[in-house]
């Protein structure tokens, strides 16, 4: 019962955790053009696992914010939506960037 | 494919109406993208059990339909922690009310049953009202989600704030095992306590209703061949004044909720003069007597002996009750006092 508890808390904690770290990855791995699945393998090759059903509404989410631009193309005979960093995006993914390092460092002076 | 196109329908289904075609047309892609990348893995096409594997990791559909949604509140969080006090303060003002008006329509000789049938639609009045609050706090928060109008007002307010006029600390610090005393919990006290002693000063429907409660509809008889003993009469006044005592220590508490010493050494004191009482009447075997000239008095004996029985032990329970309550409050008090001495300046 304890262990179950801790192990729900520990999920719970990691996954918000994870959350703003997801966004970072994604918008910097579409500094190239990616569509959904190659976007999603791409980052489980540098070891950002994430769920089908995460990503996609992620993306379009962030499409929606102005951080991404799609357009909808065809690669091996099949229409796909490809997707890439808005100028918008850039700036944004930048500033992201110097807060994330900013939060490492001051993190790794604490713990 | 034909588990492929089962499977994109059934996501459609809970999908947002005006994004339907376009999600599930890059759904799709990607899904089909996904298999054909296993099949190049495995050098062959996909057997129903590999394609239902591949579905069944994406999620099943109203999961996957789901996160396309925006997340969607009756009531947001902001406004939650407001609607829920204001709730618990309208129902306590109704229950109060409604009580009220039990014990007014006692006081004038109505019917037992018409009180009760007053005293249960409070149970139909409160999913109305429950209903109208939920209904202008959902409207409210949707008027907030649009128009921003919490940003704005916690703006303005951040701005006004100045911490030198927050109110002084209160006698006795929170944290320390002594919170405030609930004030529906008093509102239930001053209840029974005006009810009991209405009884006890005789008020003939408040007795109806107590000998209604506790012997049934034959309690409502004008026969009922009992009444209280002679004790009881010698114990008339300390009763009243220690009832007394007990409005007046739930009068004060209901305005000052935080005085929690005070709160349990009055209940402490009027818990050992109960037990004064209790000790009083415990020892008398006549709690009960037969109302002079009863005819067949005889056939009513026993009777009268079972009831007086039940109601000496009832006694001898109540007394009980009140010890334990009394070592409560001698606990709580300690403690409270105990650590107020010992806790470290704020």
């Amino acid at each position: 019962m304890v262990t179950t508890i801790h192990s729900e808390l520990f999920e719970n904690l990691r996954l918000e955790l994870r959350r703003g770290s997801l966004i970072i990855a994604v918008l910097a791995q579409l500094r190239t053009e990616h569509y959904g699945y190659a976007l999603r393998k791409a980052l489980a090759d540098r070891g950002m696992e994430i769920e089908e059903s995460t990503l996609y509404p992620l993306l379009r989410r962030l499409e929606s914010q102005g951080l991404l631009v799609s357009e909808w193309r065809e690669e091996d005979k099949r229409n796909k939506r490809f997707y890439r960093l808005s100028e918008n995006g850039t700036l944004i993914l930048k500033e992201l960037l110097e807060e994330w390092q900013n939060m490492n460092s001051s993190l790794n002076r604490i713990v | 494919m034909d588990l492929l196109e089962r499977y994109l329908q059934a996501v459609r289904t809970y999908l947002p109406a005006g994004q339907q075609d376009d999600i599930i047309r890059e759904l799709s892609a990607n899904l089909r993208a996904q298999i054909e990348d296993k099949e190049a893995e495995l050098g062959r096409s996909l057997n129903e059990e590999e394609l239902a594997g591949i579905l069944k990791q994406h999620g099943h559909p109203l999961i996957v339909a789901s996160r396309y949604r925006q997340p969607r509140y009756l009531i947001g969080p902001t406004l939650f922690p407001q609607y829920w006090l204001v709730m618990k303060i309208i129902l306590a003002v109704m229950a109060f009310g409604y009580g009220v008006t039990a014990v007014v329509m006692l006081a004038e000789s109505n019917p037992i049953l018409q009180v009760l049938a007053a005293v249960f639609s409070f149970a139909g009045a409160v999913l109305p009202t429950f209903a109208w609050v939920t209904i202008v706090y959902a409207v409210l928060d949707l008027c907030n989600t649009k128009f921003r109008l919490m940003e704005k007002w916690t703006k303005e307010w951040n701005e006004k704030f100045d911490p030198r006029k927050l109110p002084t600390v209160r006698s006795i610090p929170q944290g320390l095992g002594a919170k405030p005393i609930s004030r529906s919990l008093t509102v239930f006290e001053l209840f029974f306590t005006s009810a009991f002693l209405l009884w006890w000063l005789r008020v003939t429907p408040i007795r109806k209703l107590a000998l209604f409660m506790t012997l049934g509809p034959a309690g409502l008889s004008d026969r009922v061949p009992f009444q209280l003993g002679p004790v009881w009469h010698t114990l008339f006044v300390p009763v009243v004044l220690v009832c007394l005592a007990a409005i007046g220590q739930q009068i004060v508490t209901l305005i000052h909720p935080d005085w929690v010493k005070f709160y349990y050494r009055a209940r402490l004191i009027t818990n050992a003069c109960n037990l004064i009482l209790f000790y009083s009447v415990i020892r008398s075997s006549e709690l009960l007597v037969l109302v002079p000239g009863t005819a067949d008095a005889a056939s009513f004996s026993e009777p009268l002996r079972i009831v007086n029985l039940v109601l000496h032990y009832s006694l001898i329970l109540g007394a009980g009750i009140t010890i334990l309550e009394c070592l409560k409050m001698v606990r709580r008090l300690i403690r409270v006092v105990y650590k107020r001495a010992t806790a470290p300046a704020l």
